[in-house]
Parts: C-alpha cells; sequence; structure tokens
C-alpha cells in the first residue's frame, strides 16, 4: 500500500482554513487510520511560488498528489 | 475646459492614446469588453508588449489560453514573450484551465491563491502593469459566481493599492446591448472600453469606443482598428484628426500649362484636388501628368494605383510620352499597383501611409477611389478618404485622386457626393454630345482659395497627352448630361446682357441666374 500524499493549501490562517486542517486532519485519524498519511500545509501567503507552480486558484484547496486516482 | 486631473499611463496602441487623451487612468483598472474575436487578448498583451518598450515590466494573468499558446500566438505580432519572461520584464499568472486536473468543489472557499499569485508576480517583477484575459473563462469554471465577482473586486482593489494600470478582459454576447456577462461591469466600472467586431453588408469592420472614462475626458464614439502582424492593434483616431495643417499659397504645375491657367495658376502645393469623370475621359492621364510634372521638378511622385496594372500604366504612360521606367530608376517616381480586394479599407489606409513615410513624397496621385469604394461600407470609405485626406494635408504634399461616375453623360458618383467637402479642387471631366460626335470637356468647378476660369471648356487627348482648347460656347446642359444647342446669335445676345462695365470680360466670375 502507497503512502497518501496531500498538500493543502491555504491563504492566512483564516477561520476557514482552520477548519478545513481540523476536518482534514480528523478524516486522516478516523476514516484513513490504516493508511500511511502524509498532510504538508502550504500557506500561499507564505509560499506563493508554489501556489504559482501548482496553478492553485481557490483556498482551501487539497491536492492529492498519490496514489494517482 | 478644466485641468484633467486624473494621470494617464499612455498605452503605446497606435492611436488608442489619442482617442483616450493621452492613455489609460493610471492606477485603475479598465473593462475591455467585446464579442468573440474582437481582439481582447491582442489588446491585453498589446498593452503589456508596448509597456515593455518603455521600460516597464507587465504580468498577464490568463485565465483562458495557456501561456504557451500566447507565446506562440503573439510571436507573430513581433512580441517575443518568451524572451522578455527571461529578462524579467513579463510574467504569467496562468490561471488557464488543466485538462488533467479534476476539480471538485466543495464546502465554501476564496480565491485567495489567486490573489496571493498576482501580487507575488506583481512584486517580483516590479510590474506597472497587468493584463487579465478573460473574466468569462472563470465564470464558467467555478459554479459560484457570487464568490468569483467578490474576489475579483478584492483583486481589483488590490491592484489598486499596488498602483498597477491593469486592463480586464470580458465577453460580451451581442455587439449593442449590456456591457459585459455575469454583470463584471459593477464592480470595474470606473472605465470601459468597447472592442467591436460587427458585420457590415458582408464586411468585417472592428471599432473601438470609449464608453466612460471616470471623472476624466476622452474621445467620444466608435473608432475604426485594425490589427496588423507585426504591430498589433493600430487605432485609426478619425473624429481626433485635427484642422490644423498649414497652408501655403505655393503655386505648382498640374502638368498641364492651360488647366494651371484655369486654375489660376497651377494647385496649391498642400491641396487635394479631385478629378471626376467617366471611364475614358482621361482621368488616369491626368494623374500620369502630375506625376511626370513633379518628376520633371525634381520632385518625388508617388502613385496609388488601384485600377490598372503596373504593365498597363506603363505602357499608357509611354503612349503619352512619358517613362515611368526611368523615372522610376531615377528614384523619384514610385508607383504601386493593387486590388483593392486584396484588404480591408483600414488596413489598406495604413499601408499607404507607411508607403508615404517611407517615399517622402511631395506629391502623391490617388487613381481611382472609386475601386476603393467597392470594397467599404459608405462609412467606411468616408473615414478612409478623410483619413489619407488629413495624412496628406499634414505632410504638405499635394494630392490628386480620381473618381469614375457610373454613368457617361453628366451625373455624379457616391465618392464625389462623400468627398467632395473634403478636397480643395474639383475638376470635372465630362463626355460631350456634338451633333452625332463625342467629345471631351473640362470644368474646374472649385478652387478653393483662388479664382479659376469658370468656362466648360474642349479638350482632346493624343500622343502628346491632353490638350485644352475653347471653352463650349454653343451648347448647355453639359453637367446634367442633357444637352441643349444654342444658336450663335442668341449666344451674342445672351453675353451681351451679362457683359461687365469694362466690357472686355464676359461675365465670368458670376454665374448668370435667371
Amino acid at each position: 500500500m502507497s503512502k497518501i500524499v496531500l498538500h493543502l493549501y491555504i491563504a492566512g490562517q483564516t477561520p476557514r482554513a482552520e477548519r478545513a486542517i481540523s476536518t482534514l486532519r480528523r478524516m486522516i485519524e478516523q476514516e484513513l487510520a490504516g493508511y500511511e498519511c502524509e498532510l504538508t500545509i502550504i500557506d500561499v501567503l507564505a509560499d506563493p511560488q508554489q501556489a504559482e507552480n501548482q496553478k492553485i486558484l481557490a483556498t482551501p484547496t487539497l491536492i492529492k498528489s498519490s496514489p494517482p486516482p | 475646459m478644466c485641468a484633467d486631473q486624473i494621470e494617464r499611463l499612455p498605452t503605446g496602441i497606435t492611436g488608442f492614446d489619442h482617442i483616450a487623451n493621452g492613455g489609460l487612468p493610471k492606477g485603475r483598472t479598465t473593462l475591455v469588453s467585446g464579442t468573440a474575436g474582437s481582439a481582447k487578448t491582442v489588446f491585453a498583451a498589446q498593452f503589456l508588449a508596448a509597456g515593455i518598450k518603455r521600460g516597464e515590466p507587465g504580468v498577464f494573468v490568463t485565465f483562458e489560453e495557456t501561456p504557451e499558446a500566447l507565446r506562440r500566438n503573439m510571436l507573430g505580432f513581433g512580441w517575443d514573450i518568451a524572451r522578455w519572461e527571461a529578462e524579467g520584464k513579463w510574467a504569467f499568472v496562468d490561471v488557464s484551465p488543466q485538462p488533467e486536473e479534476e476539480l471538485v468543489e466543495l464546502g465554501s472557499y476564496d480565491l485567495g491563491a489567486l490573489l496571493a499569485r498576482i501580487e507575488h508576480a506583481v512584486r517580483s517583477i516590479g510590474a506597472i502593469r497587468l493584463s487579465m484575459d478573460s473574466l468569462g473563462a472563470i465564470f464558467t469554471r467555478l459554479n459560484d459566481s457570487r464568490v468569483v465577482r467578490n474576489e475579483l473586486l478584492r483583486i481589483v482593489s488590490t491592484l489598486r493599492r499596488l498602483g498597477v494600470t491593469a486592463v480586464l478582459t470580458a465577453e460580451r454576447t451581442q455587439e449593442y446591448g449590456e456591457i459585459a456577462r455575469y454583470g463584471v461591469e459593477e464592480f470595474v466600472s470606473d472605465d470601459v472600453v468597447i472592442l467591436r467586431n460587427l458585420l457590415e453588408d458582408e464586411k468585417r469592420r472592428r471599432t473601438v469606443e470609449i464608453l466612460k472614462f471616470r471623472g476624466t475626458s476622452h474621445q467620444k464614439g466608435s473608432f475604426p482598428f485594425t490589427v496588423i502582424p507585426g504591430e498589433g492593434i493600430h487605432v485609426i483616431p478619425l473624429s481626433a484628426i485635427e484642422l490644423k495643417q498649414r497652408s501655403s499659397s505655393v503655386r505648382t504645375t498640374s502638368g498641364n500649362a492651360e488647366l494651371d491657367r484655369m486654375c489660376g495658376g497651377g494647385f496649391f502645393r498642400d491641396s487635394i484636388v479631385l478629378v471626376s469623370g467617366a471611364t475614358g475621359t482621361g482621368k488616369t492621364l491626368m494623374a500620369t501628368t502630375f506625376m511626370a510634372a513633379g518628376v520633371r521638378q525634381n520632385e518625388r511622385s508617388l502613385l496609388f494605383a488601384f485600377e490598372e496594372s503596373r504593365d498597363q500604366l506603363f505602357r499608357n504612360a509611354i503612349g503619352w510620352g512619358i517613362d515611368f521606367e526611368q523615372m522610376e530608376r531615377d528614384g523619384l517616381l514610385r508607383v504601386i499597383c493593387n486590388y483593392p480586394e486584396v484588404t480591408s479599407l483600414e488596413d489598406q489606409l495604413i499601408f499607404m501611409k507607411a508607403e508615404i513615410d517611407r517615399f517622402r513624397p511631395q506629391r502623391v496621385a490617388v487613381d481611382s477611389l472609386s475601386a476603393l469604394e467597392r470594397v467599404a461600407t459608405i462609412k467606411g470609405f468616408r473615414e478612409f478618404v478623410i483619413g489619407l485626406t488629413s495624412f496628406i494635408k499634414h505632410q504638405e504634399m499635394a494630392g490628386l485622386y480620381t473618381a469614375t461616375t457610373p454613368t457617361l453623360l453628366g451625373g455624379s458618383s457616391i465618392t464625389e457626393a462623400h468627398i467632395s467637402t473634403i478636397t480643395d479642387s474639383i475638376i470635372l471631366l465630362r463626355y460631350v454630345e456634338l451633333f452625332g460626335e463625342m467629345r471631351r470637356g473640362l470644368t474646374v468647378l472649385k478652387m478653393r482659395g483662388s479664382s479659376h476660369d469658370k468656362d466648360i471648356r474642349e479638350f482632346t487627348i493624343d500622343s502628346r497627352g491632353m490638350h485644352i482648347g475653347r471653352p463650349f460656347r454653343n451648347i448647355s446642359g453639359i453637367l446634367s448630361g442633357q444637352f441643349t444647342h444654342i444658336a450663335p446669335s442668341e449666344i451674342d445676345r445672351l453675353s451681351a446682357m451679362f457683359r461687365d462695365d469694362e466690357g472686355d470680360e464676359p461675365a465670368r466670375d458670376t454665374a448668370p441666374t435667371n
């Protein structure tokens, strides 16, 4: 079973971002408990180049980098 | 007029700054709206390209085409985007649809990432200008148009804070109707420019109109423009043409001594003469003589021919004893022949202006305007003639246009009706039916700023050109084409009635009425 790699893009520590992070953490702990998970949180305000490279439009955006669907 | 408080940023788009009274309002976002194919993307890209040439870096936010496609498509206009990117003068923010990406919208979101990317791009290259192309694409991609609208408002206010002058393009569904889809004008409504691509009489005509510049002035109405390779958008600012050309009283020869005499000593050096006549009356001959006379005085002469090929023209000229080929070799003459159908009238005008700029002639002839009339709408044709005339006059050149009348006898042409007020002098060439024979008559109808011969004179054409003879005395109704012959005794009686006090000058400057 390959590792699940998730990237969450947020724009600053907004309530919306906080909610997305906590929802995601809960999902990983409860529903994906049996899998190996790696979650990276990227703040586009701090690292806009990363957002540019990944062509992120909206925030919060969750990208599943691997495994492919 | 009060002073304009709002600072302008010259766009660098040819002619546009003229109708915008200097440029786009600085630090604001202008909405550029148009239907599909109205050159919105070109406008957006040219705004940046022209800025780079002035040393102002720009950011292009693309919602529709990919950066690869834009780099490739814009190369045709001579804009090397890839090089500018390498030099840090141009940056893309790529928001174009990614076909491989699967997008699922869940919960609430905003476009904070897009805003951060735009701000980052602007700061990293120190952008002065920004283009966003085009809004419709993002509205169709995201379901919640309310969010998109709010977020765009946030982007526009961020741009204002950054001091960036921006162009935002948006789609319209109709040429006339609401400004743009999705009600975008409601939040970026300070400045609105509309691009149109109209179909009139099966001819395409592009126009640009500045709908509003809040709190500042601009030229009203729509102006024709064209998109040309190697340059991009080229606006032809017609009503912005100023009537301030100098006027000289220096005379120059028409190439025919008798005609010069009839005009009171020749054409004015910076005037436009219209020669109107039916087919075969000698219009091309007159243009040819006019050119040759220029060359003979060591003036550079430029002939635009739209009816005959070079070979035909040169052969005809030889027939009248004029060697065009030798004149071209000497570099004093340039003959440009092409069919009016090969291009639109707007492009034709730009092409002719470029040729005039390159050759710097002292005289220009166009043979004939009527041929150009075929390819345009009446409005388009009129704009063309005004544009060309004012350009020629600003260069202080002598110009001669020919126009063909549709009927053999009498009558006037549409061409004349539309341009007769623009030209300074009008010479009419007419067939005269005289006792079963076709003769030719010539008259100077108008000569602005000078007295002239009022007679209708007979002329003949032979191998040495045109010979103007005596006035037609015993015939009237030449201009209407309905001839009436008058007995010689009657003519004597009439001229006696109108004889001046001095007695030697039969009524010339006052046309007899009643």
